[in-house]
């Protein structure tokens, strides 16, 4: 690190820098010796930011442009299966990363007046908008691997190879659970682990209650009668070798068991839903599945992104803390952290649905939310030390990680911003 | 560079206990950053509180059947909300234009990317509508 006895240099800036603005001070101990001065440094660190949004933007651009492909060509398939969506849990995830770009934005103004408890603070907010976000985020797959309306075959609208077996809707005992879990808020906090409830509590009346939220109901001929397998179009064609045929026999799954369910309340939703499923077309019918393809790559790698974003806000949090100070919370904060990607990850549908595997779900969400209290209460007490630090990290001379980690998180709120209404608001 | 509020020129005074004793333990800590602008709370709050009620409106009006009217909406107050978003939360409204730029470009080519790959869905559009009974498909399926 130069010193002020540095002889200046014939760049105008190092010069400057060490002409120190009046000051007649050596450097920032925070200015990287490849730039002239801290304000080139921040500029330069802000660019590098935007150019790396800007590859985000354009890779979540492909798959919006997948879905826009998918969903000019195939309308009736977005418009019938969106309804397995439930728009308010959608909402509310909304305004929760709303919210939590927000506190970011707060706490970059706090670093940048050097109050590091109430940078400390939005940065805890921040972080736990993210588990609130993610917990949404895994009760709504987890219902959706449930009720088999998964990615890829675990989805009951799966069209089988030629020649392959069934998909497994068949076979899921879980087909009397009904229709989708029900919008009430209060049922929705995954940190609690209600979404163990929903097992137990299967009866035919559920269903009905609940029909309200969205159902991809799929219509039935005669629901007590087997269905006849639809006719293949193409039996006769010259490439009928290399096209799948409907094997799939509509109607004999979990959906159409609460749809005879849900017919006994008279629910006008199901009805409306399943005239839509009538009136598409054939290929449509087959094509229900790419619905829950996009919705699931697109959510899923948006759901990446906002883990990768706690994790650089953790790394903030520990940075503005201090190391001096940091006691327990990088421990507590890497195991609460690794718990709730251990919750996340059983949410995978071979432990979705056995007595024991929602056991384990549970325990894990009771689990996660106790570590992160107790890393909550361990940060707090950090913070108020921090507060007396003689040299905090970040104040007005710097505080660039804070700004560029903030514009990462607000670059992951702005796709969702999209996400929202692509996928769960179509009409 | 940058215009600044008596507010926001007091905040760089006032800069809290933790400030004052950096600058008293680091003679050499100069405000090296120079005078960045620092949002004050009320453009935050009030921006959090518009992008609440354009959340409330883009729910509101799936629950009024506009027909194809429906899907513009949503996504004109979506672009709204990102602007919000990008001018205030990512502090681009007081930033180097540069920026602004590069963000306005990538979404400018996520554009003709998504333009012109419709347009060719558009185009090849009868080359895949599902046959008519009895007629074997031709073309390929997207």
């Amino acid at each position: 690190m130069s010193t002020a006895a540095t002889p200046p240099t014939t760049e105008h800036g190092h010069a400057d820098a060490h002409a120190g603005n009046g000051h007649g001070h050596g450097h920032n101990p925070h200015l990287a010796h490849h730039f002239d001065t801290p304000e080139q440094q921040f500029a330069s660190g802000k660019l590098g930011i935007w150019l790396f949004l800007a590859t985000e933007i354009l890779m979540f651009g492909g798959l919006f442009c997948a879905y826009s492909v998918y969903r000019h060509n195939h309308p009736d398939v977005f418009s019938f299966a969106h309804h397995a969506l439930n728009k308010w849990l959608g909402g509310i995830n909304t305004i929760v990363l709303i919210a939590s770009s927000l506190t970011m934005a707060w706490g970059v103004r706090a670093a940048q007046l050097g109050k590091t408890k109430q940078l400390v603070w939005c940065l805890i907010a921040t972080i736990l908008g993210g588990y609130i976000f993610m917990g949404i985020k895994a009760v709504e797959y987890r219902d959706k691997w449930a009720h088999n309306l998964g990615a890829g075959r675990n989805n009951e609208f799966s069209v089988p190879i030629a020649g392959g077996a069934l998909p497994k809707a068949e076979t899921k005992a879980e087909g009397e659970k009904g229709g989708m879990m029900p919008a009430t808020p209060a049922s929705t906090d995954a940190k609690k682990g209600d979404h163990a409830a929903p097992a137990p509590s299967s009866v035919p009346g559920h269903s009905a209650k609940v029909e309200h939220a969205g159902h991809t109901a799929r219509p039935a001929a005669a629901t007590s009668q087997p269905i006849a397998a639809v006719a293949d179009p193409n039996a006769g064609s010259p490439d009928a070798s290399l096209i799948r045929p409907p094997a799939y026999v509509p109607g004999s799954g979990i959906v159409a068991k609460s749809r005879a369910a849900a017919d006994a309340h008279h629910e006008v939703h199901v009805d409306r839903a399943a005239d839509m499923y009538l009136k598409m077309g054939h290929l449509d019918q087959q094509r229900v599945y790419t619905f829950f393809q996009t919705y699931f790559v697109m959510t899923g790698l948006h759901g990446i992104h906002v883990l990768v974003g706690m994790a650089l806000i953790f790394w903030i949090l520990l940075r503005a803390v201090g190391r001096p100070h940091r006691g327990w919370v990088l421990p507590l904060g890497m195991l609460s952290l690794t718990a709730f990607l251990f919750y996340l990850l059983l949410i995978l549908p071979r432990n979705a649905h056995t007595t024991a595997g929602l056991g384990v779900l549970a325990t894990t969400g009771w689990v996660t939310l106790a570590l992160f209290g107790v890393w909550f209460v361990v940060a707090y007490m950090r913070a108020k030390a921090a507060r007396m630090a003689p040299q905090p990290e970040f104040g007005p001379e710097y505080f660039t990680p804070v700004d560029l980690v903030g514009l990462y998180w607000h670059i992951v709120d702005l796709i969702w911003i999209f996400l929202f209404p692509l996928l769960y608001l179509i009409h | 560079m940058t215009l600044q509020t008596p507010d926001e020129h007091m905040a760089h005074v006032d800069q809290g206990q933790s400030f004052l004793q950096a600058k008293a333990h680091n003679p050499a800590n100069v405000h090296a950053q120079g005078h960045t602008h620092v949002v004050p709370p009320k453009i935050l709050f009030g921006t959090f509180a518009a992008l609440l009620v354009l959340t409330v409106i883009t729910v509101a009006v799936t629950l009024v059947d506009l027909g194809p009217l429906n899907i513009w909406v949503a996504l004109i107050v979506a672009v709204i909300k990102a602007a919000l978003v990008a001018l205030y939360f990512m502090h681009l409204r007081w930033d180097n234009p540069f920026n602004a730029m590069i963000l306005v470009c990538a979404l400018f080519f996520v554009a003709i990317m998504i333009g012109t790959t419709i347009l060719d869905s558009k185009e090849y559009k009868p080359n895949y509508d599902p046959p008519r009974s009895g007629q074997a498909m031709s073309g390929s399926q997207p």
